[in-house]
């Protein structure tokens, strides 16, 4: 014991001086970032200067530390914000260390102590995780126990609080999880050809309540179960999660329970692959502060079941699940024509489809007035009627072809419907209802040319060409984009992005960046110049303006 | 398979056993009447607001709820600051309800959010977040406020001579030793304002009645010194003040809030609201 | 604050000399068992791990453009290919339809709490190890540029030959 508090002292305190005691054969892992912007004036992006920021220069960066030895591990992670860039959350103002744990893993048995990640099933009744990119981070802090009781049998319990930027949610985590793999336990079913494993969950908050006006749950809990099946190149997942009243800022403190269910059925063999997927959520939001809004302290995690993007004209258009409900619908094959066949060509040719649609869920509002028994319900909603508003929908098409030794392009297609009102300014449903001439929508097509050349050995060319056509929000764009790059270290690029379609002819402007990257290693050096468009960032239904920026920006990345 | 359900059984004891409130009725009875000839705590509630936010009249809502409960205990200040596409004007929202004073408190204690608030600017610290609230919360902030020892008592009177000067004299009575010092501010703020405003169905209300909006400081943003540590019961503190009216504002609909606060945490001790004659 | 990071600066370089093992750490393979990815890296030649995502385009670009070199080293040096999806849930169930669309053959392993990633420190995917047959990390390169897979061939092929490998 006083080896490992020795151990643990010398890493907490010098991190160098553990891995110098090479003798214990321990392991020191972690990375470290550090991003700048120094920013311009640009009186065509923003003329009256109200996202220009006083400091002129904006920076943050942090490291992470994990230190493994044998059954123990340990790590730490400081993070400074001086001050935080534009388009990250407000709440990171300062420094400190914000993340530190140690763990004890043994055989069948798994402890950690201070934070962690961690998730049940498909996050839908807990996950706690962090995008560090997007300034997300809700890590538990507190105890988790894993134990594996019997063959295929895994408990997962977690008791803490969740982070909040530099402080704490206010209220309290408690959980448990289990997790059976049948077919580890009954040879029969393998036999068959089949896997199965189940799962359940279950997952209570406490925080304190003391409103003069109304009774609130102290304690609110949230269920689930769960079913993974497989036969061959089978796969069908299906959960259901389940939550009592929680009335909260999110929901309009009504006292409804709410539930989800998301099902996915996929079959991949041969160069084929297919996912067909359903979810419905109602009344899902669910934060260790009733209180909380944005992306602070949510306890669950409704994954979106649309595709996500990363050309950068459709990423202007992102969807975020809608925490108060949505239900929707997704289709996607892959499917790659063989080498030397006819459409595959000498190399083989990839085509896939992908649709998707969501949108508001059947809600029948007991208006105030009528709430005779003053229970708070907010509305009823019958599961098999369908809602009416649409939120958005995303049908792409995309085939990947390598011509010959040194060319290959991927060529994509989008047609996109998006929902302004819900996605950008958060309306509810019932103002949406009543007026439903007000919704402001957008309706793009975009397409995507992506060709990369060899020129030599390690020395390629990559292009992008992509239009978005569109009569809505600011009208249509056009980029190009030019990447030249010397494997291993160096990249060159230049990109414009002309939103010619502005319908304010002031606003037609042309976004110019320009970056080089040098990459030794594991380590990362970026240096950008240029114009950014005003974008918008959105977790559980509510989306954060990201201001348009003028400036040269710098990120070092580096892990060790 | 014994030890397996033993084991079963401790986990579930250690991490199941808090359980769940389902709450069939939601609402409390009546409020007691808690106003008394004795002067009580009140709550300062600084709501920041705009007239292009759309979710800000449901926080003005939550003020007039509470004012509805507590009543004059209850003292709402609808600060307009915070991020231009909220706040700033243009041809559908001409009234530039912002002030310097404003968007100085609301830079100090650093948020970019509306609609979002302070109630007695409690559970302030350097770098968290701990002093904003959402409007949601502000029912239980000021009911538990509300019930906290009053420290000091303040006493003050308003009067308007020649149109266009303020006269403030302001008292204070310590009613626990304090061993702190003390800062005292004076304001003027004015309701029943028609101006348009952006409201929560996406819609514009062009006859939309503004409430507690922030005029001017009498003071300067952070007020000026009150009396100094330490200070005990039988102690009267007192200090004038001599500002500039605006003749567009309506006597009737406006009133001086006068709050005390301690200047190493910010937070209000007591905060009163008078007429102005 | 200059310290602090050279500080950083120092300490990392001071690592980035060490022999490193992989950090043992449960993962999940496409039929839903929990493996350990220790158990997973070949002890007969090198073994590369790319860390991926299906929604990380230069991820899919690597893995597709040094799959025809996979083949070849597999055949020559015995070398092995773990292909780590970083796929949250959202995406998860979207990682074997894909896999068999790109019409790879890689070793596909989720994980989907980010365990590997955190504990091997990685800040982003792609990100590309290549361990020798005694399962010491010995190279390590993170992002993808066009071309990078030819250098990493090249790399696994001198690591097959226990010859010492630079960035």
């Amino acid at each position: 014991m006083n080896r490992l508090a020795l151990r643990l002292l010398a890493l907490l305190l010098v991190p160098g001086a553990a891995i110098a005691q090479d003798s214990y054969g321990g392991q020191l892992h972690g990375n470290f970032q550090l991003d700048g912007q120094w920013y311009l004036r640009d009186e065509g992006i923003d003329p009256t200067g109200e996202f220009y920021p006083d400091e002129r220069f904006l920076g943050q960066g942090y490291a992470n530390f994990v230190y493994t030895d044998g059954d123990f591990s340990g790590g730490l992670r400081y993070e400074n914000y001086q001050n935080v860039m534009l388009g990250f959350p407000e709440g990171y103002r300062g420094e400190g260390i914000t993340y530190r744990y140690l763990q004890f893993k043994q055989d069948n048995l798994d402890v950690t102590v201070g934070s962690f990640y961690e998730q049940f099933g498909s996050g839908m009744v807990f996950r706690s995780y962090e995008e560090r990119g997007l300034g997300y981070d809700n890590a538990m802090d507190g105890v988790r126990v894993k134990a594996n009781l019997a063959k295929g049998v895994y408990l997962k319990g977690v008791l803490g609080r969740q982070r909040f930027y530099f402080e704490k949610s206010p209220g309290l985590l408690r959980g448990v999880d289990a997790e059976i793999n049948l077919s580890e336990r009954w040879h029969a079913l393998d036999s068959l050809g089949l896997r199965w494993t189940i799962g359940a969950s279950y997952m209570s908050k406490y925080q304190r309540a003391n409103d003069p006006f109304l009774v609130l749950p102290e304690n609110v809990a949230a269920g689930g179960v769960r079913s993974q099946l497989m036969k061959g190149p089978w796969v069908l997942n299906t959960e259901f999660a389940y939550k009592a009243n929680d009335p909260s800022a999110d929901n309009g403190y009504i006292y409804k329970d709410g539930n989800g269910f998301i099902a996915n059925l996929s079959y991949s063999k041969n160069g084929l692959g297919v996912i067909a997927g359903v979810k419905r959520i109602d009344n899902m939001s669910f934060r260790s502060d009733r209180n909380g809004s944005t992306i602070d302290m949510l306890v669950n995690y409704l994954s979106p079941t649309t595709e996500v993007h990363t050309y950068a004209l459709p990423a202007l258009y992102q969807y975020a699940t809608q925490i108060n409900g949505e239900e929707g619908i997704q289709l996607e094959a892959n499917y790659r024509f063989k080498r030397k066949s006819k459409l595959g060509g000498k190399y083989g040719t990839l085509v896939s489809i992908n649709y998707s649609a969501v949108q508001s869920i059947d809600k029948d509002y007991v208006a105030t007035s009528n709430d005779t028994l003053r229970t708070l319900q907010g509305y009823y909603s019958d599961p098999l009627e369908r809602g009416t508003i649409p939120y958005f929908h995303d049908l792409n098409f995309k085939i990947s072809k390598k011509v010959n030794r040194s060319f290959k392009y991927n060529l994509t297609y989008l047609n996109l419907h998006y929902n302004r009102s819900v996605l950008e300014d958060g309306l509810g449903d019932e103002p949406m209802l009543s007026n439903p001439e007000n919704i402001k929508t957008m309706d793009a097509d975009v397409i995507v040319l992506e060709t990369l050349y060899k020129v030599k050995s390690k020395h390629y060319l990559r292009n992008e060409f992509q239009l978005l056509s569109t009569q809505d929000d600011r009208g249509s764009m056009a980029m190009a984009l030019v990447e030249y790059s010397i494997a291993p270290h160096w990249f060159f690029s230049v990109q414009d992005i002309y939103n010619y379609g502005n319908p304010d002819p002031d606003q037609q402007l042309h976004y110019p960046l320009a970056s080089v990257v040098y990459t030794q290693g594991t380590s990362r050096f970026q240096l950008s110049y240029g114009r950014q468009q005003r974008g918008i960032f959105c977790v559980g239904g509510v989306c954060r303006v990201v201001p348009p920026s003028n400036g040269v920006s710098f990120s070092l990345t580096t892990s060790f | 398979m014994k030890q397996f359900l033993l084991s079963l059984g401790i986990f579930t004891l250690l991490f199941m056993t808090p359980s769940c409130d389902v709450i069939d009725q939601p609402f409390k009875g009546n409020i007691q009447d808690t106003t008394s000839t004795q002067q009580q705590r009140n709550v300062l509630i600084e709501d920041f607001t705009g007239h292009r936010c759309k979710n800000c009249p449901k926080a003005s809502k939550a003020i007039e709820a509470l004012v509805d409960a507590y009543g004059s205990r209850i003292i709402g200040l609808a600060i307009h600051a915070g991020p231009g596409n909220f706040t700033n004007t243009n041809a559908d929202y001409p009234t530039d309800f912002t002030t310097p004073e404003g968007k100085a408190i609301q830079n100090f204690f650093g948020t970019n959010f509306l609609p979002v608030g302070m109630v007695n600017r409690e559970n302030w610290t350097a770098s968290g977040n701990g002093h904003w609230s959402a409007y949601t919360n502000w029912p239980t902030l000021s009911s538990e406020a509300i019930d906290s020892t009053l420290r000091i008592a303040l006493e003050a009177s308003a009067i308007v001579v020649n149109d266009t000067v303020l006269e403030v004299s302001t008292e204070g009575f310590p009613q626990t030793p304090l061993l702190h010092d003390l800062s005292i501010v004076v304001l003027i703020k004015e309701s029943n304002i028609v101006s348009p405003q952006l409201m929560p169905d996406d819609t514009r209300d062009s006859d939309y009645v503004h409430m507690n909006v922030l005029r001017d400081y009498v003071t300067d943003t952070w007020g000026a010194g009150f009396g100094t540590s330490p200070m005990v019961p039988g102690d009267e503190l007192s200090k004038s003040f001599v500002g500039s009216w605006d003749t567009s504002w309506i006597k009737a609909n406006a009133a001086v809030v006068v709050y005390v606060y301690n200047p190493t945490n910010y937070r209000i001790l007591q905060v009163i609201e008078v007429p102005v004659n | 604050m200059k310290n602090l990071f050279t500080a950083f600066a120092v300490t990392l370089l001071t690592v980035g000399m060490q022999a490193q093992q992989l950090p043992s750490t449960t993962l999940k393979t496409l039929d839903g068992k929990l493996v350990d990815i220790k158990d997973q890296i070949s002890t007969e030649g090198p073994t590369v791990i790319g860390f991926w995502a299906t929604w990380c385009k230069p991820c899919i670009k690597e893995l597709t453009a040094f799959a025809d070199y996979a083949i070849d080293l597999e055949e020559e040096y015995g070398a092995k290919v773990l292909a780590v999806s970083i796929d949250d849930t959202r995406n998860s169930s979207r990682v074997a339809p894909m896999v068999q669309g790109q019409g790879w053959e890689y070793t596909v392993l989720l994980d989907e709490n980010q365990d590997l990633k955190r504990n091997l420190g990685i800040v982003n995917v792609p990100f590309t190890l290549v361990l020798n047959a005694d399962g010491e990390v010995v190279w390590k390169h993170s992002g993808y540029s066009p071309g990078d897979e030819e250098n990493l061939a090249e790399v696994v092929a001198k690591v097959a030959r226990g010859e010492s490998v630079e960035h």
